[in-house]
């Protein structure tokens, strides 16, 4: 906690950076803010079922509160602020993954690609490693679409509030992401084995 | 990045182009495409398998989603613990799995909840908290909480505890599939209240209340499931939540972290009654993160009576019109008050917020409105309306010399008989210039009623006589649809109806103006309006037809905007025997049946509405001014058999409200064009689809032009949507529910029935077209509206079919190759 408390002013600041578009702010952000995050998130390294992963509302929160408290968060940042929030996100998941993976022989944690359909088990869910690997694919040819994806899958908006972080239409959210989920599905099922 | 990758980064936009262009088509028709447009072999395939893939749904074993609890499957399936023996998996949740388990005492068997401590929790925290839920279960006892027979440890070390086993459906659902009423869920909330104000008083908060975790038990029962999440309050403080509950129901201080009281319990509380009575959590469908911001921002939720007011019904479904109007009063303000983000805001404790139910429920004045003198007074006059009206009259009379007005309404009486007949002599005038749509448009009647007002003066010197004119002139404006100006002459017609002689201009002036705010949604205004008339009418000696038409006016209004009193009834039925019996003009008494019969219709009295109806009927046959009010009348008695469930004998009647409209207001009038969706609907249930079909078919390019997706009257998409699907013909059905749901966008909140309408007519027509992958997020959300409080059968009628297209949804049949996004 102290160390969290003595960066606020780092975090703003880079924060700041990224916000403006310098994504390697980015890294020297992760590593100011994660080992809190790493410590709200406790629960993932602890191994509980995907389900129960998906509340990210812990470490959102956490981010949220030291900069609101500092009274430097502008609301009106704030695709920044879910993007940077879903980024850490997927971060702290791939992180969890690979920890169980080094501890169990079939490892690893799924989650739905369809949010809304999570819980009915007719939607299919892939490997969260797996699911990083295409997306940083992705990355380098749509960074939207994966700012999309990020939204969608580790912070879980709704389709609705994707859509109006990213200043987009509803229709044209479902456009892209029926785009990419399909593009995800066919890189992870039946393309070659990346990398 | 792979080669794929890569090669498609090459080709990125012509690759999602190709993939939008070619995803809904059928097989065939995206080899038309590809061959035509992409000279590229490979390219051709990728759009191929990402066509592939947009369909697929377990396209992969690797992809099949695990059983959530996997882990509890692999390692622990038992068959008993300790003594007992398993006998159903109920459920599974965040902190364990509970079981319906048995055991033998004293030769009886004993039915109870077990709940065990999955096995990949084991953490110090969880066995923590779950010996606190163990003796915070056993110091609580309550009978509407669940209580705690015994805990222990199974054989591999979990913990578990066995408590009392509730058969019974969570709140929300039982109160739908009851259909209650909103009186009957406020009932039965209180004793939720009950329930957590004794734990309150045990010093123990519940800090996870929502409808899930409140069970109905099948006689009625209600009991407080998962004090899991609860915790000892110091008598003399609060103290932090470490775990946040279910973000839709929790409140702010829970997802901001920080101190948690009772208070947070009074949130709970008004979320869990926030659902039973619309439908919905108070923030909707969001996510965790957006309602932590919210809660962040300060942001507070819809209020209720906005909730409510976004839900329309479709059409003349008065009775979810009224308990629409129910929702807007106070318990919208009892809501507020539990929902405010501040703590220090809401009610001081679960008993003051039962206590203000329980005044709502018997009609006195709540707490959580700040008192003002009006609003008391309102109430007042809601209870003990006679004694007031003597009141009012001791009051006003003796402000002004008794002789003196007593001799004015005897002259302002004998003045008006002749300004009424006058009145109505114009009245019929002015039907006869618009009397049906071959004449000139209604534009030009409007311009001549307002003619009328500014000429009148010169022509009627006669004050009384000039006021009743321009009542007449105003009435027919709004006849006419020219609101605005009808509600400038009213204003008018009040400003020069001053003193005593004027009472009975005044107090008609007041009952069309009070019409008027109805119809604008604005209730307390149009009822303040009609309350007053009412007091004068009754307290002042006004001619009989002004207080014939007052009672029939107060009485419908207050009836048909959901404050509904015994008494309204019974008024409306002693107007109309008065309005034949004193030989009041023609329509007056039409009227008077008219209301008479839509309040009894409204109040379920469904063969009184019938009989006054068809009397009604009878009156105007052979009328040629009278065809719009027939068919009005044709409209009801459909309406009234369609909800009876005697479709058959609807039809005809439907058919002819439709003619009877097209003959008075025209093919394109929006009057004409609301019957036929019902008239379709009414087909389609008699199992006659093709003649829905043929007739929506038929009527929508008329729609389109005259009316159009701008206007509010849209259920024609819908049902011609319902009717191809139902004919088969899925690839029509599609994009007219499509148009629904976009015309709904822009007017109704996204949770609303209409777009769970919509969204299960999209449904059905893709599941129709074999894509069950697209139809499944539409009949997943449409079940999740629809299964909202419904009051009517067609409102469950219309959530069984959801149902049943959710699971057609759900099926794992071939897809067809081309379904559209």
């Amino acid at each position: 906690m102290h160390g969290f408390v003595s960066s606020d002013g780092d975090v703003t600041l880079l924060l700041r950076r990224w916000s403006d578009g310098d994504a390697g702010a980015l890294d020297p952000l992760f590593s100011l803010v994660y080992p809190r995050l790493r410590h709200i998130a406790g629960a993932l390294f602890r191994g509980e079922s995907a389900s129960n992963l998906l509340q990210p509302t812990g470490v959102v929160n956490e981010l949220f509160l030291k900069l609101a408290e500092q009274r430097r968060l502008q609301f009106n940042d704030r695709e920044h602020f879910f993007s940077l929030g879903s980024v850490l996100m997927r971060r702290i998941l791939v992180d969890a993954a690979r920890a169980e993976r080094r501890d169990k022989r079939d490892g690893g944690i799924r989650i739905p690609l369809d949010p809304e359909l999570a819980g009915t088990s007719v939607g299919p869910s892939a490997d969260v490693l797996d699911i990083d690997r295409a997306l940083e694919e992705l990355e380098l040819i749509d960074a939207r679409k994966t700012r999309m994806v990020e939204l969608r899958l580790f912070l879980g908006a709704t389709a609705e509030e994707t859509a109006d972080l990213l200043n987009m239409s509803k229709a044209t959210v479902d456009r892209d992401l029926r785009f990419a989920r399909a593009w995800l599905i066919e890189r992870l099922a039946g393309g070659a084995p990346a990398g | 990045m792979d080669k794929h990758a890569s090669d498609d980064a090459s080709h990125w936009a012509e690759l999602q182009r190709l993939f939008h262009r070619c995803d809904g088509l059928d097989a065939t028709a995206i080899e038309a495409v590809l061959a035509n447009e992409v000279a590229d072999v490979a390219l051709r395939e990728r759009v191929r398998a990402l066509l592939r893939s947009a369909e697929s749904v377990t396209p992969d074993p690797a992809f099949a989603t695990p059983d959530a609890s996997a882990g509890e499957a692999a390692g622990f399936s038992p068959v008993s613990i300790g003594p007992y023996r398993l006998i159903e998996k109920l459920g599974s949740g965040g902190v364990g799995t509970v079981y319906l388990v048995e055991r033998v005492l004293a030769e009886t068997k004993v039915r109870a909840a077990l709940k065990v401590l999955a096995p990949h929790a084991v953490d110090a925290s969880f066995v923590e908290r779950f010996h606190r839920e163990q003796r915070l279960l056993a110091s609580l006892d309550h009978p509407n909480i669940t209580r705690l027979f015994d805990a222990g440890t199974t054989e591999d070390g979990q913990p578990y505890i066995v408590m009392e086993y509730v058969d019974g459906l969570p709140i929300d659902r039982y109160c739908d599939e009851r259909k209650l009423d909103i009186e009957s869920r406020v009932r039965l909330f209180l004793t939720v209240c009950d329930a957590v104000s004794a734990a309150h008083r045990g010093l123990i908060v519940h800090l996870d209340l929502k409808p899930s975790n409140v069970l109905v038990s099948k006689s009625g029962i209600v009991k407080l499931l998962d004090f899991g999440t609860s915790k000892w309050t110091q008598a003399n403080g609060e103290s932090t939540a470490t775990l946040v509950a279910t973000p839709a129901f929790a409140s702010p201080e829970q997802l901001l972290n920080r101190p948690v009281s009772t208070a947070s319990d009074v949130y709970g509380l008004g979320a869990t009654l926030y659902k039973l009575l619309c439908g919905r959590a108070p923030f909707g469908n969001t996510s965790g993160v957006v309602r932590m911001e919210k809660a962040l921002r300060g942001l507070e939720p819809e209020s209720l009576a906005r909730a409510a007011a976004a839900d329309a019904p479709p059409r003349g479904n008065r009775a979810a019109r009224r308990a629409q109007q129910e929702l807007r009063g106070d318990l919208s303000t009892i809501l507020d008050a539990c929902l405010r983000n501040d703590p220090r805001e809401r009610y001081g404790s679960a008993e003051a917020l039962r206590d203000d139910l329980e005044r709502y429920l018997s009609h006195q004045p709540i707490k959580a409105r700040p008192q003002t003198s009006v609003y008391r007074l309102r109430k007042f006059i809601d209870r003990h309306r006679l004694a007031l009206v003597v009141a009012v009259l001791v009051v006003a009379v003796s402000g002004a010399s008794l002789a003196e007005a007593w001799v004015g309404q005897a002259r302002a009486l004998r003045e008006a008989d002749r300004a009424v007949r006058m009145q109505h002599f114009m009245h019929r005038l002015f039907r006869m210039a618009n009397p049906d749509y071959t004449a000139k448009p209604v534009a030009t009647v409007a311009e001549f009623l307002r003619a009328g007002v500014r000429n009148l003066p010169a022509y009627i010197q006669n004050p009384a006589d000039l006021r009743t004119a321009m009542l007449g002139l105003a009435e027919s404006m709004y006849a006419s649809g020219d609101t605005d100006d009808a509600r400038a002459t009213l204003h008018h017609v009040l400003a020069m109806s001053q003193g005593s002689a004027a009472i009975g201009n005044r107090v008609e002036a007041e009952i069309y103006l009070a019409v008027i705010d109805f119809d604008r949604n604005e209730v307390a205004a149009g009822r303040a309006l009609s309350a007053q008339a009412f007091r004068l009418a009754h307290a002042y000696p006004v001619s009989a037809r002004v207080r014939i038409l007052t009672d029939v006016y107060y009485a419908f209004n207050e009836d048909n905007n959901g404050f509904i009193k015994p008494g309204n009834l019974a008024l409306l039925r002693k107007s109309a025997h008065e309005a034949i019996a004193d030989h009041l003009p023609r329509n007056d008494q039409d009227l008077a049946l008219h209301d008479y019969a839509s309040d009894a219709s409204m109040q379920g009295h469904v063969v009184t509405a019938t009989r006054i109806f068809s009397l009604l009927r009878e009156r105007y046959r052979g009328d040629p001014l009278a065809l719009c009010d027939r068919a009005n009348v044709d409209g009801w008695l459909a309406w009234i058999d369609n909800q009876s469930g005697h479709i058959t004998e609807s039809l005809p009647l439907f058919r002819e409200a439709y003619d009877g409209y097209v003959q008075c207001q025209g093919p394109a009038s929006a009057q004409a064009l609301n019957e036929v969706p019902y008239w379709g609907d009414a087909l389609i249930r008699a199992g006659r689809a093709a003649d829905a079909v043929k007739l929506l078919e038929g009527t929508l390019p008329t729609w389109r032009r005259a009316l159009g997706d701008k206007s509010d009257q849209v259920e024609i998409l819908y049902y011609l949507s319902r009717a191809y699907s139902a004919v088969g013909r899925y690839r029509d059905a599609q994009p007219l529910a499509e148009e629904f749901l976009k015309s709904l966008r822009s007017r109704l909140a996204p949770g609303s029935r209409m777009f769970g309408l919509g969204q299960m007519a999209l449904a059905e027509a893709l599941v129709g077209e074999k894509c069950y992958a697209a139809a499944r997020p539409y009949a997943v959300r449409a079940v999740r509206i629809l299964a909202k409080p419904v009051r009517t059968a067609y409102g469950l009628h219309v959530e069984h079919e959801a149902q049943a297209i959710l699971r057609g949804a759900a099926t794992t049949a071939a897809v067809s190759p081309g379904c559209p996004s």
